[in-house]
């Protein structure tokens, strides 16, 4: 059998981050060229679906913070039962569990992130936590933030839910809801104030499309 | 800042500067940022591997459906759902299951069943405490635990990997389901095709 290696080539690093590398690869009881080979396999692959390998490991991290903090994943079957059951009888009880859920969730970020301004990383939360959604945008002009959501495929009911979570969350970071305009599958919500996290925020917003995250 | 050397396979190299060309970076930019976030990764505890491939499943569950849900709405939505039509959640576990261990396989086929399963499970199952596939001769043993699943999310659970066992030829010889618990053995079933790669192995 052939044990030819395949040709290499030489790149240009930071020193620091080679020496870094160099430990950790060590640890791992694998050669630098090794360990940079397995990290250049994976980020070509992320970069081959768009993304790039911070945005990734962020949204890795985001997700995290979601699973710890009281999150599941389940099939989208259970919030069309739930709906179907509970919405026409108990619509506001409900609601206002989803606003409790995110208000919740909200506080639980506040006190879980300490050296970040949540607003921060709020669209790329959202865009992990809120279903089947297809854009999100979360700008803040002075003392306005405004959230935007669209999501086709969400129902009447599935919208109105997700936007009480959103206003529960973005409550708890310490701003209050101004003026909502939900329809079926679009959620736009404006809200005043923000304490401590106000003028944090780059003023011109951004914008996060599906599969660009 | 000073700077070194680094010898990488060539190939892999190329395409990095590639990339670096088309997102208009040097290479020797685009090589530092990739191994900061790798030493970011593993200073972590974790594995740019495991990060990618679970963004890849969390995407997939994302677009087959799935949805992120409070934890306790979903167990109390389940808790009806599973009072009101036992057999037709369980059926829908299993199916869901099974559908989505197939899409899976085609997406990323170089899994193995027993990383597969257990990315799923960790994936799906964001309370469990424990996720265990281990391989046992031609068996699969699924351990998974989370003290605070409801008994109905437990079950639609377990359900889902024996789902997914299914789809890569694997079924339940022994199951032990209760509120919170998940034991599976699972068996292979299907016979390989002809020149088709052991997985398992």
């Amino acid at each position: 059998m052939s044990s030819k290696k395949p040709p290499k080539k030489l790149v240009v690093v930071r020193g620091d981050i080679l020496a870094k590398v160099a430990r950790i690869a060590n640890r791992e009881g694998k050669t630098i060229t090794t360990f940079a080979n397995e990290v250049f396999e994976q980020a070509i692959k992320v970069y081959e679906m768009g993304l790039t390998l911070p945005e990734v490991v962020e949204l890795y991290m985001l997700t995290k913070i979601s699973r710890e903090g009281g999150g599941s994943v389940v099939p989208r079957d259970i919030i069309r039962y739930l709906i179907s059951k509970v919405y026409r009888s108990d619509r506001d009880e409900l609601t206002r569990r989803f606003y409790e859920a995110g208000s919740w969730f909200g506080k639980y970020i506040v006190a879980r992130v300490h050296d970040r301004d949540p607003l921060e990383f709020l669209e790329r939360l959202l865009y992990a936590n809120v279903w089947d959604v297809k854009e999100v945008y979360v700008g803040k002009s002075g003392g306005k933030l405004s959230v935007r959501c669209v999501a086709p495929q969400l129902s009447e009911e599935e919208t109105r839910l997700l936007a009480s979570y959103i206003e529960g969350l973005v409550s708890a970071l310490g701003f209050k809801p101004a003026k909502n305009d939900i329809i079926r599958g679009i959620i736009l919500l404006d809200f005043e104030g923000g304490g401590e996290s106000e003028g944090s925020y780059g003023e011109e917003g951004s914008l996060i499309r599906e599969g660009q995250e | 800042m000073a700077r070194k050397l680094l010898a990488a396979r060539a190939d892999l190299v190329e395409e990095i500067s590639k990339l670096a060309r088309s997102r208009n970076q040097t290479i020797y930019g685009l090589v530092n940022s990739i191994l900061e976030q790798a030493l970011k990764v593993y200073r972590m505890n974790l594995k740019l591997e495991d990060i990618v491939d679970s963004y890849m499943i969390l995407r997939n569950l994302k677009n087959l459906g799935f949805i992120p849900l409070p934890e306790d709405v979903a167990y109390k939505a389940l808790d009806q759902i599973f009072n009101d039509e036992p057999k037709e959640t369980v059926d829908l576990g299993l199916r869901l299951g099974e559908w989505y261990g197939r899409v899976l396989e085609a997406q990323l086929p170089d899994l193995k069943p027993p990383d597969m399963l257990r990315m799923i499970i960790r994936e799906v199952a964001w309370a469990a405490s424990e996720v265990a596939v281990l391989k046992n001769g031609d068996q699969l043993i699924v351990r998974c635990i989370g003290p605070r699943f409801s008994r109905s999310y437990t079950e639609l659970l377990a359900r889902m990997a024996e789902g997914v066992a299914l789809s890569m030829g694997f079924k339940t010889v022994q199951r032990y389901v209760a509120r919170g618990v998940i034991l599976l053995t699972l068996r292979r079933e299907k016979s390989l095709r002809s020149g088709e790669p052991d997985r398992l192995v």
